[in-house]
């Protein structure tokens, strides 16, 4: 009976860490926001929010379309797959709604972009050491 | 003189500001594209030699250039079988944004009167066949080489214009699809009866044009958006070709058109429906024609099925059109659309099947 206690308790435990959020987001350190929710995380990245609340223009930057950990942002920020973003964005283009956000192609760009962005924010692996930057939490 | 120093002032500290804003700018360039193949039967088309078709039918492309946060560039250049290098290049024009509520463009651009025309490329677009209103587009012109002032304000309740002027040529009657049917529907219906002329297309689409519009629109949470449309051109050159006597006149052609625009949208569901008037002076005579159309369609995941109904009356008689299909979209590089079509004009029905695969990069 311990057995299948253990079994079942090693399975929770397995389940808890790979639902776990596998992503950060992050902003420059001189914003002073500390926490977001998804709604308004997906509306910046929509471009459909475009200003913080002090004014400054909302600057957000993704992780290129092959990154697991945008796969993951996606699916529980926007709720839909990274084709389903790139085919809004194709359509925006080519109706002049507007232009995809930029896109680098590692943690450590999109560190350097918002670091030297003001207004940037942008979301990097959960396990990825980020300095001179703000980490805030997703509700 | 104290008022030029007064604005040269602000000029200097405007653009000292701008370039202030520009220090952490990124130049940002976007490329995308698509090549569209399309299968098309059709079950009973008079004057055709088959009635069976592949080809390219679209293959576009898409540049965009940012070289500061308020200036873009745009060029979109598209092919397709019979059009001109002059109609190979969609769109070329630069965009400016003076504030959230006022962005100057100039250039050539697609006529941004029906919401539906700027859904004119084949990745965008759900159905595998455009909506008579901008395949015909006997109504108002695919594109327009002018100049634009549009913008939006609000949120939640938000109010957009376009307000447009320039010169245009238009795209009446040309061949499209891969048969080359798409697009000439209207002359194709009105040739299989005792017509009391018909035109000279290739010199109506060449002749220089003048002409202005504007689209107003209201929208909620972009979940239901309504519009109003307002085109108007000067006098179009037309060579008008009369069977019973069988020469060609030189004539001026009219248009005074308006329409309206509505879309709903919520969750995976979509609605959106138009209807246009055209009042058109030929011959001294001035004729009523209207053209109306509603698609409604729901994404499951990545099949989105729809269904389509149109008609383009003009000159007393109707072309009804029924459309049925599904566009699947497994991963972003591909789209695959299976569309069935039912033509009804007086007499004479006609059935079709589109099947359409699209890459995009």
């Amino acid at each position: 009976m311990k057995k299948i206690f253990a079994i079942i308790f090693v399975l929770f435990c397995i389940i808890q860490i790979s639902s776990a959020q596998s992503y950060k987001v992050i902003v420059n350190s001189k914003n002073t926001i500390t926490s977001i929710n998804k709604k308004e995380l997906s509306q910046i990245f929509y471009k459909r929010k475009k200003k913080w609340d002090d004014g400054q223009a909302i600057v957000p930057v993704d992780l290129s379309s092959s990154s697991s950990v945008r796969a993951d942002f996606s699916s529980e920020v926007h709720g839909k797959s990274v084709a389903a973003i790139r085919n809004y964005w194709q359509q925006a283009a080519f109706t002049g709604a507007g232009i995809a956000p930029v896109e680098k192609s590692s943690d450590e760009e999109v560190i350097e972009y918002v670091q030297t962005h003001p207004g940037a924010i942008g979301y990097i692996s959960n396990s990825t050491k980020a300095t001179n930057i703000k980490t805030i939490s997703v509700q | 003189m104290k008022k030029f120093g007064i604005l040269t002032v602000i000029f200097i500290m405007t653009m000292v500001s701008v370039w202030g804003q520009e220090d952490t700018w990124e130049v940002r360039k976007h490329i995308t594209g698509y090549v569209a193949t399309e299968f098309n039967y059709f079950d009973n088309l008079k004057g055709y030699d088959k009635n069976i078709g592949v080809s390219v039918a679209e293959a576009g492309f898409l540049f965009n250039y940012q070289p500061i946060k308020d200036l873009k560039f745009k060029v979109v250049a598209v092919y397709r079988p019979n059009s001109s290098v002059d109609q190979l290049i969609n769109e070329i024009n630069a965009e400016y944004k003076v504030n959230n509520f006022l962005n100057v463009k100039a250039g050539r651009f697609l006529t941004p009167l029906s919401p539906i025309n700027t859904f004119y490329y084949a990745p965008v677009n759900v159905s595998a066949t455009l909506p008579l209103i901008t395949n015909l587009h006997q109504v108002f012109p695919l594109n327009m080489d002018a100049i634009s002032l549009n913008g939006s304000i609000g949120n939640d309740f938000k109010f957009g214009y376009d307000l447009f002027a320039g010169g245009y040529r238009n795209s009446v009657n040309m061949k499209s699809g891969a048969m080359g049917f798409y697009g000439t529907e209207a002359d194709y219906f009105e040739n299989l009866e005792e017509t009391s002329f018909t035109v000279d297309y290739e010199s109506f689409n060449t002749s220089l044009n003048f002409g202005g519009g504007g689209h107003i629109q209201a929208s909620y949470k972009d979940m239901i958006t309504v519009g109003f449309n307002v085109f108007k051109g000067q006098k179009e050159n037309i060579n008008i070709m009369l069977p019973q006597i069988g020469q060609m006149f030189p004539e001026k052609l009219q248009k005074d058109v308006y329409g309206f625009n509505f879309n709903f949208k919520h969750n995976s569901l979509n609605v959106v429906a138009e209807w246009w008037d055209n009042d058109m002076t030929i011959m001294g005579e001035t004729y009523d024609t209207s053209d109306g159309f509603v698609i409604v369609s729901n994404t499951f995941n990545k099949l989105t099925p729809y269904v389509r109904y149109e008609q383009h009356t003009a000159f007393g008689s109707d072309i009804i059109r029924y459309a049925a299909g599904v566009n699947y979209k497994p991963i972003f590089e591909t789209t695959l659309k299976l569309e069935y079509l039912h033509y009804d004009y007086n007499d004479y029905d006609l059935n079709g099947l589109v099947a359409s695969v699209i890459y995009s990069f």
